[in-house]
């Protein structure tokens, strides 16, 4: 890849941020633009799939009970023991 | 839970209905709590900027005159506790970091003389499924890793998909800065993950 086309890639890449947020549509017309740019095609799929990890995320970390309890009826709300 | 019932729940509270103020502390409670988590970084942090939201909210229940704008509004609360939080906390945030497009974009490798862009295997992480323990993991550890004006606005619009016009109001800003610091964070997130995919690739031999 010679230096030129490199810098157009890297110049071409954060344009493609704006665009893959616009549609899928878009993406997939700029995917079938782009198919003989290998490294294009490639850095597309990646920033795609971020961008669904992000989307589909569900934290790993439980709630704490002190907040999910903390309008619960006075019975089933979580007290310190006492001693 | 969706907006369409996050409002539903909204109209429910403003109405006073006592069933309404658990089931809404235990959906947003547990938003601002992993939302807080991933800015502060500390989990009793976390835990009291949550709580403390919560109070605000039902103190100030008043002040939401559109339902369907539950979700920004609780989070434009919950970032001011957030921020005072960090501002008296040994984690106090740093001057903002700017990341330059060097530092978001593929690094440069050269093999046989050719000049490459440096880009891992994705082909393990899926499209659309459930994603496994260990990426929500890798994913967590990238965000938290992204300076905290961009970790903000990525919190906001692609894990809360609140819009930009709404992640501008939350954070007090133009909404052209947050387009451009999105587009840098999801290449900074983007390159993280890429880091640890050839990690994992590599460790697994």
């Amino acid at each position: 890849m010679g230096a030129d086309k490199e810098e157009l890639c890297r110049q071409l890449f954060e344009r493609l941020v704006t665009t893959l947020e616009a549609d899928a549509a878009s993406s997939a017309e700029l995917r079938e633009y782009l198919r003989d740019c290998e490294p294009c095609v490639e850095f597309i799929d990646s920033l795609e799939k971020t961008l669904a990890l992000c989307r589909g995320y569900e934290a790993s970390a439980a709630i704490p009970e002190s907040i999910a309890s903390l309008w619960a009826p006075p019975s089933r709300r979580s007290e310190p023991e006492s001693l | 839970m969706d907006r369409a019932e996050e409002a539903q729940l909204a109209t429910q509270l403003l109405a006073r209905e006592p069933a309404a103020f658990e089931a809404f502390a235990r959906h947003f409670g547990g938003k601002i709590f992993h939302y807080s988590w991933l800015m502060c970084g500390q989990r009793e942090d976390a835990e009291e900027v949550a709580q403390e939201t919560l109070m605000r909210v039902f103190e100030s229940l008043d002040q939401l005159r559109e339902p369907a704008l539950v979700r920004p509004w609780v989070f434009r609360i919950a970032k001011n506790v957030c921020l005072m939080k960090r501002r008296r906390s040994l984690f106090a945030p740093q001057p903002g970091q700017e990341l330059s497009l060097d530092h978001v974009m593929p690094a440069k490798v050269e093999r046989n003389g050719e000049v490459r862009l440096e880009i891992a295997d994705w082909s393990q992480v899926p499209e659309q499924q459930a994603i496994s323990a260990e990426l929500r993991e890798m994913l967590e550890g990238a965000i938290r890793a992204l300076p905290p004006n961009y970790r903000s606005v990525v919190l906001l619009r692609d894990i809360e998909q609140l819009s930009t016009k709404e992640t501008a109001e939350i954070l007090d800003l133009a909404e052209d800065v947050v387009k451009q610091r999105l587009h840098r964070g999801r290449l900074a997130l983007r390159k993280a993950l890429d880091g640890q995919l050839k990690g994992l690739k590599h460790g697994r031999g």
